[in-house]
């Protein structure tokens, strides 16, 4: 049963309907993701050729973002360390009484750090899961909240890191939030990914592996023409049986459900996990790996929501945060028309599993209490909701926006343009 | 600088490295591959049949040398460290992977082997790195301190934040100790060097504050348990609890090896690295003539079981040529 938070949809492009595609996005790609989260990319092919139909409801990843939201709300731009602190303290604390269930190790790691008195940001220094993808999973709400303002949401996403995480966990969640602040100002996909490298120092791994990524697909794109002319036997990354597709991109064309991946995805593939995957180690979200893969999917799937968020859980490692964060950020870009109508249908009111304080909640519910949030915090000038976020109005361009305060700070474009 | 207490820090960080379960772990890798693949079937039956105490490690037909107590991981790359410590760090390392290409190493280590093979030098090398806070580079550090030098370039090539700040601190406590014997300047040396709003210099100040409440190495291992340790997922090897252990045990103990060595192995969670961090600083405190003979001849031998190439090799007597 499709669930509507409001009886009409948006206009297309304005604040509401970006925000809602956003967190529709979002919820989507933790859904379609979950059966595949510490798959190998071959035993999701195996299993299912391409992943495109939601299986069961969302984890994490969307509980975390409806929890982060709610900070947002109550508190806008004033948000700080302290008062995510003292929320987990309030509404999450009280309310593990067993097993703390869907948490990651970050989340489990700053619940103990809380519970022996520690204040951020130690609490995210302290256990060692800092560089976790745990921020980044529920980043997109600070991008709703500052649309056009890649800066001002990686501030605000680094008061609510700075509980949980430290170092790249960090950064993971300023380029998250950099990215959908931009995608929400409707920027195309090129210049979303330079807003999330301009929010992260040059000198990070996160910077270093979304630059790694997007070379691998600047590669993939530059070497396809030349093999056109050549026999198929002989180009591994030649589509067998059709026509190389160049514009739109391949992977975009090949999202239909049913299609079986070919050999040149698997190719793209193997390649994007050479450039960012960590080998030797046990667990899959690490933040600077699922941030690159993530950016790397919505820039191959060309910023459409249902070829950057099935070829995103193709990827396996943290399948369904890899999901969640290209649909948050696709989502964004494209608005709530933009997700697929038989995926929208599946995301209703979540469990509360993970975070029993916002079971029953709704992303759509929470999309729009974010977007009149954003308009009550936003100068009189331009605090008309809906018209806020159309092309040409005067909110400042993210690619000139303030430096990055963050750690190590400065602001830099990418390096990929 | 005293060559006596040179060998102490080497001795002591062996028989540290020997002290307990994780040794025979990491031995056991000297054994054949089936003999581990029947140590994980026989845990599974544990499991099914809710019995307890199998044997294990596990050596049917095999030799039974590595079951023997001996050293293991630590010992074999401080001597590795000791040796090529006059390279380029980076260089020894790619060296390192060349002659020893069935080598095991921590997590850290091995992120930075593959790091390199693709062009990501130090200090991304080991900054990229999801165990970039591991003590890896703290264990060899201990090479660096004893002979009086800086650890900073070797530990970047593996290690980052704390895991940096774990060598830094590792060899400025050894330095310390081999300069004066005294426990206590140890102590002051690292903690100047680890500042107070890292998680290490967090853990460094509150391990130590728990060891001097108990007043006593054996009596500290609760207090350290409750306000140190991490319930939720331990590493084992995470330099901001193994140090700040090392440190704390080093001082309570007036830099008795025989009292602080055994109160870490107790802290079963950290029981593969801390008794050797805490046996390098003690070592080093009392000198090797200090350590039980026993411990020194049982722990000098290198068994070769993470490094092969360096299987045989005295510890001992590597370290006599360096003093």
């Amino acid at each position: 049963m499709t669930y509507r938070a409001a009886v009409t949809r948006p206009e297309a492009g304005t604040h509401r309907d970006r925000a809602r595609g956003c967190l529709l996005g979002l919820a989507a790609g933790d859904a379609l993701g979950a059966p595949a989260e510490n798959l190998t990319p071959a035993e999701i092919r195996r299993r299912w050729g391409r992943l495109t139909e939601i299986e069961r409801g969302g984890t994490d990843d969307t509980e975390y973002a409806i929890f982060a939201a709610s900070q947002l709300v109550r508190h806008g731009h004033a948000l700080t360390s302290a008062d995510v602190a003292a929320a987990y303290r309030a509404e999450v604390l009280p309310r593990i009484t067993g097993p703390m269930r869907g948490a990651g190790f970050s989340e489990l790691g700053t619940v103990e750090a809380l519970r022996r008195g520690l204040e951020p940001p130690m609490t995210g220094l302290v256990h060692q899961h800092g560089w976790s993808d745990g921020l980044a999973m529920r980043a997109a709400p600070y991008g709703i909240f500052c649309p056009g303002d890649p800066a001002e949401a990686a501030r605000l996403v680094e008061q609510d890191g700075r509980v949980s995480q430290s170092g790249e966990g960090v950064l993971g969640g300023r380029a998250v939030a950099g990215a959908v602040a931009a995608a929400m100002a409707g920027l195309p996909p090129r210049e979303v990914v330079a807003a999330a490298l301009s929010v992260v120092p040059e000198d990070s791994w996160t910077a270093r592996a979304v630059t790694r990524a997007v070379a691998v697909l600047d590669r993939i794109r530059q070497d396809r023409p030349a093999m056109q002319d050549r026999p198929a036997m002989q180009d591994p990354l030649a589509v067998q049986d059709r026509p190389v597709a160049e514009d739109p991109p391949a992977v975009q064309e090949r999202a239909e459900e049913g299609r079986e991946p070919d050999g040149e995805e698997a190719a793209l593939v193997e390649a994007l996990h050479e450039a960012v995957v960590v080998s030797h180690y046990p667990w899959t979200d690490v933040a600077p790996e699922a941030v690159a893969l993530a950016l790397a999917a919505y820039l191959a799937g060309d910023g459409d929501v249902e070829a950057s968020v099935t070829f995103a859980v193709s990827l396996g490692r943290d399948a369904d945060t890899i999901g969640a964060i290209a649909g948050a950020v696709a989502g964004a870009g494209r608005g709530e028309g933009g997700v697929p109508g038989r995926w929208a249908a599946r995301i209703g009111p979540v469990a509360g599993t993970c975070l029993p304080v916002v079971a029953g909640r709704h992303v759509l519910t929470v999309a729009d209490e974010l977007t009149d949030a954003a308009a009550r915090h936003r100068p009189a000038a331009v605090a008309g909701d809906e018209t806020g976020a159309e092309a040409g109005d005067d909110r400042a361009d993210p690619r000139a926006g303030a430096p990055a305060d963050g750690p190590g700070g400065g602001s830099r474009t990418a390096k990929g343009q | 600088m005293s060559g006596d207490r040179i060998r102490g820090a080497f001795a002591g960080l062996a028989v540290g490295d020997a002290v307990g379960w994780p040794a025979g772990r990491h031995r056991s890798a000297l054994h054949a591959p089936w003999s581990r693949r029947l140590h994980r079937e026989l845990d599974a039956f544990a499991e099914e049949h809710r019995v307890t105490t199998l044997p294990v490690p596990f050596a049917l037909n095999q030799p039974v040398a590595p079951l023997a107590l001996g050293p293991s991981d630590d010992a074999e790359w401080l001597a590795w460290t000791a040796l090529t410590i006059d390279r380029p760090r980076a260089e020894a390392f790619r060296e390192l992977r060349e002659q020893s290409p069935d080598l095991r190493a921590r997590i850290s280590v091995a992120t930075a082997l593959d790091n390199l093979a693709r062009g990501v030098e130090p200090p991304a090398s080991g900054h990229d790195n999801p165990h970039h806070f591991d003590d890896a580079a703290a264990v060899r550090a201990v090479a660096f301190g004893a002979l009086g030098r800086d650890p900073a370039g070797d530990a970047r090539v593996t290690n980052a934040g704390d895991g940096v700040l774990g060598a830094l601190a590792m060899a400025a406590a050894v330095a310390a100790a081999v300069a004066t014997g005294s426990a206590a300047q140890a102590v002051e040396a690292a903690l100047a060097v680890l500042p107070g709003d890292t998680a290490i210099g967090h853990n460094a100040r509150l391990a130590i504050e728990a060891a001097r409440a108990a007043g006593d190495p054996f009596a500290a291992v609760p207090a350290l348990d409750a306000a140190l340790l991490d319930h939720v997922y331990s590493y084992a090897v995470g330099a901001a609890l193994t140090v700040p252990v090392a440190l704390a045990l080093a001082e309570v103990s007036g830099g008795a090896l025989g009292r602080a060595v055994p109160a870490a192995a107790c802290l079963a969670p950290l029981a593969d690295s801390a008794p050797a961090l805490t046996g390098a600083i003690t070592g080093a405190c009392g000198g090797f003539e200090a350590i039980p003979e026993g411990w020194t001849a049982s722990a000098r031998t290198l068994a070769g079981c993470c490094l092969p190439h360096l299987a045989g090799t005295d510890l001992i007597e590597l370290t006599e040529e360096l003093v």
